[in-house]
């Protein structure tokens, strides 16, 4: 099998697959990527549902601070008094409206949790945050004095580092100016919150989920807060969705982990699954294919090589006892020219059919073998010396019975007198199937005309006939092998390869034989690469 | 001139040696490789025509004996075998022509022809041989006549009739003279032998055969060049 042939088998096979493996394998990944996002949303949304609960937790607290804020006695007893009342409430610290502290006082008589209180507020006091918060034009945080223009806030929350994390103080700007300023109980929130958050199990539209998902309360500092779902996740397991809680908390997380495994039964892997079994079921199939290919071309190849051994074989086994017809029958010629006329009778004639039919086989048995090696091998010119006149003059005097009984004028008008380059035989085989040509095709026309001429190291030679000429759809299909032209089918013999075989020796030669437009008959044009002789 | 003629078809290693005879070679015949060899050693021909499949030994190898024992001995193969590379190995092995069956009569006797002028050439290398009968110009060694323009094939046979017809320009030479200079002294003479070979010559030497001039006849004993 040619190297070309198993390239293309091997192509044809395996393009198909990849495309199928690439375009499946992007299908898949696609569905994959697609399924994680709406995973994600669901998630996302069930996330942001805890976040609504967070948010109304703090919503709830922030009425009621307010209220606080707006009614506490801003004296040291009456605030005391308020922070013994309030247990969700840790300190309440005042400041006057350019942002001094006015409670706790430092220097006044204040307790031990009033004192450190100060220390942890007093930095932020000095950076008069609260003041530009309470400058700050109104979002969506806060609520406005009602006023166009100048909008201030009058309240907001204020979170603070410090100790075990983040601290949430409440504040409110009284319409006096002061700033009053709420610590909530830390441990209270946080219980606050756990509170309200699921005890335990998640719930959702999947089933299943609770034994493979975990939700976590993440702070500030990324340690765990509160977690529910029964899934215990690795230690470096990322969440599935990160999701940042509203304010006032928006430094705190809320993260869902989901097992890996409940994903990937989740997401349709199998279609992966899928795709392998059904490139499989693919490969198996293309690979069946070529083989029974691969097992049909080598049986086709061995059959037609065999028939052209046959052929090949045949061919040669004729031409033992075609030279004993072809040389008898010379012989006898001779014996009947040595006879008078009037004794031979209609001998010469008939003999002249055997001589004109025995070359004709013979150059039917040469076409065959001629065919049968250009498809096997191809031909290689073996160039000798000689003149391209004589070897058309002999050739045409070889041609000149078959073509004198059918009545076929001959014209030569010789011009390539000079000693050349030329495979012999070549020659003399496209010549012999031009002739045969006008000889079987052309006979009507009554003229065989050949024009030979040379010019540096090219040779042409122009063969014309009179004869029906070449339809007008089949002057490139004549020089197909076994093409015949229709109109000659009926009652003239020939396999159809002669122009074929012509054409493609002449190509050997370094040359081509094509059909030239002529005013009548058919007319072709030899040209051939023929080198000067240096002899 | 003597041919040695190696082909294991009988018809076609007759036809051959008839068409050889007729030319005027001396022809020596062998149907196997191993009795051309002998016949070689034995009467050293002036060349060879060997088919390439024969038994015993084949023509390649009959070829490459031949050569080592003589480098100049012209060989021409006979063979039904075109493909290329058995013309170039033939042609390899130093053979001077390859001959492709099937062939004919007029193909056989050109490349004999040819053959003979090259032994010619290498025999006389000064184109010696050429003499005169009226307009015709013969050259023996090209083995061709020529009047004018016109270019007439001779065969060896007829080369040595017109010689000796030339050589003894004037005089009548019998039937009997005429078979031992031309034909040879083992050729059993027949009378239409040598008038067909005559009538034959004439048609292409002579401007009307029917009135000849270079070669006339002289009735019950033989022919004259009258020159």
């Amino acid at each position: 099998m040619a190297r070309r042939q198993v390239l293309l088998l091997i192509l044809i096979s395996t393009v198909p697959l990849a495309l199928i493996a690439v375009l499946g394998w992007r299908l898949a990944s696609d569905e994959e990527s697609h399924i994680r996002r709406r995973f994600q949303e669901i998630f996302r949304q069930q996330l942001h549902e805890t976040d609504v609960v967070i948010a109304t937790y703090f919503e709830d607290r922030e009425r009621e601070l307010l209220e606080l804020a707006r009614r506490v006695s801003l004296t040291p007893g009456g605030i005391r008094e308020q922070l013994r009342r309030e247990p969700r409430v840790e300190q309440i610290f005042v400041l006057d409206a350019e942002g001094r502290i006015r409670h706790p006082l430092p220097g006044s008589s204040l307790n031990t949790a009033e004192r450190q209180f100060l220390v942890q507020i007093t930095p932020v006091i000095n950076d008069r945050d609260f003041v530009r918060l309470a400058n700050a034009q109104n979002d969506a945080s806060g609520e406005s004095s009602g006023q166009e223009g100048e909008v201030q806030r009058t309240h907001g929350w204020y979170a603070l580092f410090w100790g075990r994390g983040v601290n949430l103080i409440f504040w409110h700007r009284r319409e006096s100016g002061e700033i009053v300023g709420v610590l909530l109980e830390r441990a209270r929130w946080i219980a606050d919150l756990i509170d309200i958050l699921p005890q335990t199990g998640i719930s959702g539209e999947l089933n299943q989920l609770d034994e493979k998902a975990r939700i976590r309360l993440v702070d500030s500092d990324g340690s765990v807060v509160y977690q529910w779902g029964r899934y215990e996740p690795p230690e470096d397991q990322l969440p599935f969705v990160d999701f940042s809680i509203s304010r006032p908390l928006s430094s705190w997380r809320l993260q869902y982990l989901v097992a890996e495994s409940w994903l990937a039964t989740a997401q349709p892997g199998s279609q992966y699954f899928n795709i392998l079994a059904g490139l499989f079921a693919s490969g198996v199939a293309l690979l069946l294919m070529a083989v029974v290919f691969y097992r049909e071309y080598a049986r086709e190849m061995a059959e037609a090589t065999q028939r052209v051994n046959f052929v090949n074989q045949v061919s040669h086994e004729l031409k033992t006892p075609l030279t004993n017809i072809r040389m008898y029958a010379d012989l006898l010629e001779r014996d009947l020219e040595d006879m008078p006329p009037e004794e031979t009778g209609a001998a010469t004639s008939r003999l002249g059919v055997i001589l004109s039919e025995s070359q004709r086989l013979s150059r039917l048995i040469t076409n065959v073998l001629t065919f049968a090696r250009q498809q096997r091998s191809g031909i290689s010119v073996r160039r000798s010396a000689a003149k391209i006149d004589d070897l058309i003059t002999a050739c045409l005097e070889r041609f000149a019975p078959p073509l004198r009984d059918k009545q076929i004028a001959v014209e030569f008008d010789a011009h390539a007198p000079q000693v050349v380059l030329v495979d012999v035989d070549v020659l003399e085989q496209i010549l012999v199937n031009l002739f045969s040509n006008v000889e079987k095709y052309a006979a009507a026309g009554k003229l065989l005309k050949i024009v030979s001429s040379q010019e540096g190291d090219r040779t042409t030679i122009v063969v014309e006939d009179r004869g029906p000429g070449i339809p007008s759809g089949q002057r490139e299909r004549i020089f197909e092998p076994f093409h015949r032209v229709s109109h000659a089918l009926e009652d003239s013999p020939g396999t159809g390869i002669g122009l074929s075989i012509a054409r493609d020796l002449a190509r050997d030669h370094g040359g081509d034989v094509v059909w030239e437009a002529a005013d009548r008959g058919a007319q072709f044009r030899v040209t051939l690469h023929t080198p000067r002789s240096e002899n | 001139m003597k041919v040695l003629v190696a082909e294991d078809d009988t018809l076609i290693r007759r036809a051959v040696i008839e068409v050889l005879a007729d030319e005027g070679y001396q022809v020596l015949e062998a149907s196997d490789g191993q009795t051309a060899l002998t016949l070689f050693h034995e009467h050293r021909p002036d060349f060879v025509c060997l088919d390439v499949m024969m038994p015993e030994v084949n023509g390649f190898d009959v070829c490459r004996k031949l050569r080592d024992a003589d480098a100049e001995v012209p060989i021409v193969f006979i063979s039904a075998k075109s493909e290329e590379v058995d013309k170039v190995v033939g042609l390899e092995l130093g053979a001077d022509d390859f001959i492709v069956k099937p062939f004919g009569v007029k193909e056989l006797v050109a490349r004999i022809r040819s053959i003979t002028r090259r032994c010619h050439r290498r025999s006389q290398p000064e184109n010696g041989g050429c003499f005169q009968m009226l307009d015709l110009d013969i050259n023996t060694s090209e083995l061709r006549g020529r009047r004018g323009e016109q270019v007439i094939e001779l065969s060896l046979r007829d080369v040595r009739l017109l010689q000796l017809l030339h050589d003894h320009r004037g005089e009548v030479l019998d039937r009997a003279t005429i078979f031992d200079r031309v034909w040879g002294e083992d050729y059993f003479p027949n009378s239409r032998t040598l008038d067909q070979h005559v009538s034959r010559l004439r048609k292409r030497i002579e401007i009307d055969p029917n009135r000849p001039v270079l070669i006339r006849t002289v009735h019950g004993v033989g022919y004259r060049y009258e020159g």
